[in-house]
């Protein structure tokens, strides 16, 4: 099934004259120039550039690359406004650029507020939608758009390609570095701090894999790590290179496999990343294919028929350096069995079916003595850690003789090795949590954010709970006459997108009593003025386990030396009864802080259930509340006591309300408070 | 040694010439008892197995715990006493055996006939995958990349880290002096990207920035002063350079709790090893 935005490239694609091939491949000889040039520094390398122009030489000049700048300064602009928001807790010297890292990560797998100017000077918050993984067609075999930047962008789903180069656009324009590097048919983002050295980035799973894992299970060999064929950082050039290569298999699959465009451009290719193994294996197999051209011309069954010509024994010897070239390069396909141990895990996790694994054995260099030995490996037989049992290995659509380092056969492209055409699950090894969990150390760069302000969504059946404390000014307009600002203009509110001055929310895991907790963004402007600020709101967690305890308070930033609005959320959370089964939720303690403005509390579980907490209304006037109210010292005013006993069934959703024997609905027990 | 293990192929009727042989007997010499007849001998020679030694296994408190010789002495020794002792044992037989660095660790590396590479754990007597040495090591990619670790060692490259044995003994002995850096330097010349050396270089200009600043403090010098000291900013430069060096390598420490589980589990090894020892003890009381 094609997706709608393929008909939707197809249709403006044919509006503007697609499928007349003349200009369709000058178009690529454009494309080709532009990159060239940057390559060869003629004019700045721009991977966002770069990137573009791969994309739209495919989509035949219909893109339009200020939409694509303008999506892309909308994410960065959203990731700079978490600046400074102070969850980042890390104190080594390169903190800018950590926060400039974790900026990049959160806006693409978390929701993110931003502000938007609504009518009549309003102002609404939203959420950034998280980019996520599209499972269909993962290697764009059937559609090649399903690995474009431009394809995420509109979609907010992509693939481990569209993914990590979108990543590193992003980074690069928030001023800080993210390198891309290559795994087998997979593409991930390495990073450096000071606190942990290099570290790794998997954006389809949103984990941080260390090197071992990615070796292990990703089937790479050692001298492919030590020649730098996989897991090396790539330069600016390097990653431009790639583009390159994206433009020639965009090519290919429009032109077919054999032509001088292509073999032009993946020479350029390896000009500036000689140990590319993609590009190095789409040279090789388009070697081949020339030769097996000139097989069939003359009618030759076998390669060796035609070697008594010394033109195509020349042919096929440049053919076979190529494949050997790549081979001694540490390039291993990887097995099958290894594949469809993969595909067991996967289904058994829904299951509770066990199936037989294929086990691997260790190879015995002491076998023709009759001596076995113990080998120690990491997986203990699940992962093929061994990548030469055999005396012939296939590269690409050729079976090599490791021996005599000739070809033995060609083979037609074997698709069982290739991840390609696999069932969409297998491809979900880089996604999954690592199945071998227990052997790996597990550890993340964002470990020391103490206040973590990822909320995750729990894929074991946890339920967490989101407390959110905010402060909002009721009025149309509030502040001195000389300071006046649009305010809220909104009562009590149970609205997630509610406008707000100051907002908190604390996430809670009832299983593992862990919180984190994260500011809101909110904008504030000046009625006389054209524009206005964002102001964030700080917190400081200071909960201990189930006892939450969270300070949230920020000032207006767009008013210098304007007070903080502080708000105190203390409460305690337990639960009583099996939490497996139907239970009960117990809130208590106080919501206190400034009586100015209004306050509210509320929590919600997964499903999107919201329950009132408590909420205060100020009985200070508009004009004179934040200069008297704000001023004083009185952060103890307010207090709202909170004690709710919430019905909760198995699957942590919200029921009812418990007060003594009486069963309160959620839709009653929020209307008493609307209606205070 | 070298001949005992040229009787024992013989009796085993294993290739001389065969590499792969060499090894093996090697291998069994460091893992297993073996019970030869010599041609110039009435009673067969008998040798154990060496075992690793957890007793102050950095050499922290004995630096001699290091040693190949001690080894030879005691047949307990540790990751970088066992590998090269193996190595010189390869060289007496003329084998083909390389050393190999993983973080605070050595080990041997071997090609087959097939030229295909295996790891040799002597401390643990067992071959171990690459996979495996990765993680328990917590080896970056980038270190392997720059081939700071797991790469297969030429002679030269043994002898330079020699070289560093040695200044690390004298450093032991008469603390950092100007001398190890020729050491180093020799080590490095021979090796360009030798961690141990450009390591003991860092820790060198370290100590040395430490004591200068310490002067500045006793003597009551001002920060002016400090910014003004040629040799001091020098100082300063070579430590920071050689950092840089290090960071450049991939080299990285452990985190923190993994490396405390590895040593918990060296612990736990440790009383196993123990226990086995006093076994050895006692059956060699009873006479078997």
């Amino acid at each position: 099934m094609k997706s709608a935005l393929t008909i939707f490239f197809l249709a403006s694609a044919i509006l503007q004259g697609y499928g007349q091939s003349e200009p369709q491949e000058r178009r690529y000889e454009e494309a080709y120039n532009e990159l060239k040039s940057m390559l060869k520094g003629a004019v700045p390398p721009s991977f966002k550039r770069a990137v573009f122009i791969s994309e739209n030489a495919y989509m035949g000049g219909t893109l339009d690359y200020d939409d694509y700048n303008r999506k892309i300064d909308f994410l960065v602009q959203v990731s700079r406004s978490t600046l400074n928001d102070g969850v980042l807790d890390y104190s080594e010297s390169d903190f800018e650029e950590v926060e400039k890292q974790f900026a990049v990560f959160r806006v693409l797998k978390y929701p993110t507020p931003y502000v938007e100017k609504g009518e009549n000077n309003s102002f609404n918050i939203y959420s950034t939608r998280p980019f996520t993984y599209d499972f269909e067609d993962a290697f764009g075999e059937s559609d090649w758009t399903k690995m474009f930047v431009t394809k995420l962008l509109a979609t907010h789903t992509g693939n481990c390609h569209s993914l990590p180069f979108l990543y590193k656009i992003l980074a690069e324009e928030l001023g800080t570095a993210a390198h891309l590097a290559m795994a087998p048919n997979h593409t991930y983002i390495k990073q450096w701090t000071e606190q942990t050295g290099w570290f790794n980035t998997e954006l389809t799973s949103g984990q941080f894999p260390i090197d071992s894992w990615m070796m292990a299970s990703g089937y790479i060999k050692l001298e492919a790590i030590q020649n730098r064929l996989y897991m090396d950082t790539l330069s600016t050039k390097q990653s431009i290179a790639v583009t390159l290569t994206d433009l020639v298999q965009g090519y290919q699959k429009k032109f077919g496999t054999n032509d001088d465009f292509a073999l032009k451009s993946l020479n350029l290719v390896l000009d500036y990343y000689p140990q590319y193994a993609n590009a190095l294996l789409l040279k090789a197999e388009l070697m081949k294919s020339r030769y097996e051209d000139l097989m069939k011309d003359r009618g030759a069954k076998a390669p060796a028929d035609l070697w008594h010509d010394p033109q195509a024994r020349k042919h096929f010897r440049e053919m076979q350096d190529q494949y050997v070239h790549i081979y001694k390069l540490g390039y291993r396909q990887m097995p099958r069995e290894m594949y469809l141990n993969w595909l067991m895990d996967l289904e058994e996790r829904d299951t509770e079916e066990k199936r037989e694994r294929y086990t691997f054995e260790a190879p015995q260099p002491f076998e023709e003595y009759g001596q076995k030995v113990k080998v120690s490996t990491l997986s203990k037989g699940k992962y093929q850690e061994f990548f030469d049992t055999d005396t012939v290995t296939q590269i690409g659509s050729v079976v090599l003789n490791r021996i005599s380092g000739q070809i033995s056969h060609f083979v037609k492209y074997d698709t069982m090795h290739s991840e390609a055409t696999l069932e969409p699950d297998v491809i979900s090894r880089w996604l999954s949590p690592d199945p071998l969990a227990e052997e790996f150390y597990s550890w993340s760069p964002y470990n020391f954010v103490k206040n973590n302000p990822l909320r995750f969504i729990d894929p074991d059946g946890r339920y967490p709970i989101d407390i959110i404390t905010r402060s909002y000014a009721p009025f149309k307009t509030f502040g001195p006459p000389f300071a006046k600002y649009y305010g809220d203009n909104r009562g009590h509110s149970l609205d997630k997108n509610a406008s707000y001055r100051t907002s908190a929310t604390i996430n809670y895991d009832t299983e593992t009593f862990k919180s984190s907790a994260i500011g809101g963004l909110s904008y504030s402007r000046a009625v006389e003025a054209e524009k206005g600020s964002y102001s964030n709101t700080y917190v400081k967690n200071r909960s201990d386990g189930s006892n939450l305890d969270v300070h949230s308070y920020g000032n207006n930033a767009d008013l210098t030396g304007s007070w903080d609005i502080d708000q105190f959320t203390k409460l305690s959370v337990t639960t009583n009864g099996d939490i497996k089964g139907d239970h009960i939720l117990n809130i208590t303690g106080t919501i206190s802080g400034d009586d100015f403005p209004n306050q509210e509390s509320f929590v919600t579980d997964a499903d999107g259930n919201t329950l009132w907490l408590g909420n205060f209304a100020t009985s200070v006037g508009p004009a004179k509340g934040p200069t008297w109210n704000l001023a004083r010292k009185n952060e103890g005013d307010v207090h709202i006591n909170v004690n709710i006993n919430i019905n909760v069934n198995a699957d942590g959703v919200f029921q009812s309300i418990q007060r003594g024997d009486k069963t309160i609905s959620i839709e009653d027990w929020n209307k008493q408070f609307e209606q205070k | 040694m070298a001949t005992h293990l040229g009787f024992y192929m013989q009796t085993q009727g294993y290739d001389p010439d065969d590499n792969s042989a060499k090894n093996l007997a090697i291998y069994n010499f460091f893992t297993d008892t073996l019970k030869v007849k010599h041609k110039d001998r009435e009673q067969p020679v008998t040798t154990y197995p060496m075992f690793y030694d957890f007793e102050d296994f950095w050499g922290r408190e004995d630096r001699s715990k290091m040693f190949v010789t001690k080894l030879i002495r005691e047949g307990t020794g540790q990751c970088h006493s066992l590998p090269l002792f193996y190595l010189i044992l390869a060289e007496e037989m003329n084998a083909v055996a390389h050393l190999a660095f993983a973080p605070n660790h050595s080990y041997i590396k071997i090609r087959d006939k097939r030229g295909d590479w295996h790891n040799i754990e002597l401390t643990t007597h067992s071959l171990t995958s690459d996979q495996y040495i990765m993680q328990t090591g917590f080896v970056t990619s980038s270190a392997i990349a720059s081939k700071i670790y797991m790469n297969p060692l030429t002679k030269k490259e043994v002898v330079a880290q020699c070289v560093n044995d040695l200044m690390m003994n004298y450093i032991r002995k008469f603390g950092n002096e100007d001398f190890i850096l020729e050491g180093t330097n020799l080590a490095i010349k021979h090796n360009q990207n030798n961690l141990t050396a450009h390591l003991i270089n860092h820790h060198y200009y370290q100590e040395l920035l430490q004591h200068i600043l310490k002067q500045y403090q006793d003597k009551g010098l001002t920060d002016k002063a400090l910014l003004q000291d040629e040799k001091a900013q020098y100082v300063y430069r070579q430590m920071m350079g050689s950092r840089a060096l290090i960071d450049n390598l991939g080299y990285a420490d452990m985190p923190a709790d993994l490396y405390e589980n590895w040593l918990r589990s060296v612990e736990d090894e440790g009383q196993k090893q123990e226990h086995r020892n006093k076994m050895r003890t006692l059956m060699g009381q009873i006479g078997n």
